[in-house]
């Protein structure tokens, strides 16, 4: 007799329902009582959430997505109208099946992301990701949290520091891998002076997915002008930025221990002589990396990829880094944009474009031109669909449909 | 026979019994890739005849296949060998029917092959995520059970899975 995966005891199937996309996930509701009641108890388990999370990494048929918010000049003009606001979210997916083609294999959709109920223009909003829930935030004290995977969104308890005088300079939302929550830190200057030399009024807050509440933390920084921040990277339980104040030096945000820290930037660059630099944190083999490269036009140039050393990563004076890549001369890159495997990076050329490079074989892909993931670009990172709510572990989401069994 | 070799160079062979009476001589570190052999062949006093009753020949030549393909490359474990092994997988779950991949998982299951069991499943799941519920029910042979208006209700409900 022919056998079907449905003959399969109960806990092959809950393996088999970790691989699936949560979207798929809810539809299959549908199929009958069984796993209607199955997938509902699923959902709501942690365990299976989690595992559902880890699944993302270890798949075989992998590919990587990013999250862009793309205001365009559309939205500069006319942000008002509808259907300009649904196109802002892209989502740009590469596949890595097609290893022998120099082409990529992509898909770019839109992305329903509801946009920031906020009086701020959508180019000044922050957008910071981590585990398949995009944080947005404003300048003043607006902030959300959806898991668009599962359609859920929810806008956050109104910060401590909101006063009119505060002004923030960075948000990131990540998960604290101690205390297992989730939590957004914040940071900027209360009463910014700008006659005065002293600046140094910074503040600091965390929000706790657990407690769903905000408080004031400790912050020993002290930026000698109003800093320019680079978008956050998030690794291992702590948060970093690339910020100008008034020269490089990186930020870092320990998730567990709440404190932050300064990294200076490698002493002995090379690229340092031949023009202003622009140095952005990056994520590779699972640590933290630097690019290196030349901003001046006209000029190629090598980008650089420097590693964190690991031992002695973080604390201020002691973190050292190690130069692992040089990467080109190439023609026509504008900016390197991220590490997709850890083998493939993805460039930005002059024109627009979207690259991909192989630095084991060194070998460019052929690049790809996509309307809308244009210049006119306030984020970008990648994203993971995953069932993790924005209600955080221990509260219930929307129950109501708990005590039918089914639904 | 002395089994007190096992800390020497000299890889031990295990002999594994199926089912239907079909015999596999494979070396142990193939073999304990598989949770439950490994197991018995830790137990004080294990024999190197191992019956399966519960595994068929067929089945069991096809696990045997995949460990052999994993204990070889974890010898010498860069991230090439990575790479090259999920290639080697994909190949080898491409075209098994779902006949196949039923008695593969329950084999893999029974042995206790984790990482084997996370394939069979990820291929399973590759065959059915993006579907439709109709799809589904086709692919797995279910009948729906819901009384009249409830599956209508549970597809109101979740509208936005639908699109």
């Amino acid at each position: 007799m022919e056998n079907t995966c449905c003959d399969l005891p109960e806990e092959a199937l809950v393996e088999i329902l970790s691989w699936v996309p949560p979207q798929s996930l809810i539809r299959f509701k549908c199929v009958s009582k069984s796993w209607c009641a199955l997938i509902n108890f699923l959902i709501r388990n942690p365990d299976f959430v989690n595992k559902h999370l880890r699944n993302i990494d270890k798949t075989i048929f992998s590919s990587t997505s990013l999250v862009l918010c793309c205001p365009g000049y559309g939205h500069w003009r006319h942000h008002e109208l509808e259907f300009i606001r649904r196109k802002l979210f892209k989502s740009l997916t590469i596949f890595h099946d097609d290893n022998e083609s120099d082409r990529i294999n992509y898909a770019c959709e839109d992305f329903a992301l509801p946009i920031l109920p906020s009086k701020v223009h959508i180019s000044r909003v922050l957008g910071s990701h981590c585990d398949g829930i995009i944080c947005q935030a404003d300048h003043d004290a607006t902030l959300t949290l959806c898991n668009p995977a599962i359609n859920e969104c929810r806008t956050l308890p109104k910060p401590c520091l909101a006063s009119g005088d505060f002004t923030v300079i960075g948000v990131g939302f990540g998960v604290d891998p101690r205390a297992n929550d989730y939590k957004v830190v914040r940071f900027g200057f209360e009463s910014f002076p700008i006659e005065s030399d002293d600046c140094s009024k910074t503040r600091a807050e965390v929000y706790s997915m657990g407690a769903d509440s905000w408080r004031e933390i400790g912050i020993n920084l002290e930026f000698g002008c109003f800093p320019d921040l680079d978008k956050e990277i998030f690794c291992k339980g702590v948060f970093y930025w690339s910020i100008w104040a008034p020269t490089y030096v990186i930020i870092s945000f320990d998730m567990s221990d709440e404190v932050f820290n300064c990294i200076r930037l490698p002493n002995n660059l090379t690229v340092t002589q031949q023009g202003r630099i622009n140095p952005k944190v990056t994520v590779w083999n699972d640590s933290v990396a630097l690019f290196i490269c030349s901003v001046e036009i006209g000029v190629t140039v090598s980008t650089e990829v420097w590693g964190m050393d690991e031992c002695c990563g973080g604390v201020e004076g002691s973190c050292s880094w190690i130069k692992k890549l040089v990467i080109g001369p190439l023609v026509d890159i504008e900016t390197p944009l991220t590490f997709l495997k850890n083998d493939e990076l993805l460039l930005e050329t002059n024109d627009g474009g979207l690259i991909l490079y192989d630095f084991r074989t060194q070998k460019l892909k052929n690049p790809i031109f996509i309307e809308e993931v244009n210049r006119i670009r306030s984020w970008d990172f990648s994203y993971v669909k995953s069932l993790v709510s924005v209600h955080g572990g221990s509260h219930s989401r929307s129950q109501s449909d708990i005590g039918t069994g089914f639904m | 026979m002395s089994s007190s070799s096992t800390t020497t160079t000299t890889t031990r062979l295990l002999m594994l019994k199926a089912s239907d009476g079909v015999t596999f001589e494979v070396e142990e570190a193939v073999a304990t890739k598989l949770g439950a052999i490994n197991n018995m062949v830790e137990e004080e006093g294990s024999e190197d005849l191992i019956c399966l009753p519960n595994v068929n020949g067929k089945f069991l030549g096809m696990v045997l296949e995949w460990c052999k393909k994993h204990a070889n490359n974890n010898t010498n474990s860069d991230k090439g060998n990575d790479e090259v092994n999920k290639w080697w997988d994909k190949e080898f779950v491409m075209d098994l029917d779902q006949n196949t991949l039923y008695h593969l998982l329950m084999a893999a299951d029974y042995l206790s092959g984790t990482e084997l069991v996370d394939l069979l499943t990820e291929k399973v799941a590759s065959m059915i995520r993006g579907k439709k519920v109709e799809e589904i029910r086709e692919t797995f042979k279910i009948k729906s059970d819901f009384l009249p208006g409830q599956e209508e209700e549970i597809r109101k409900k979740n509208s936005w899975a639908f699109e």
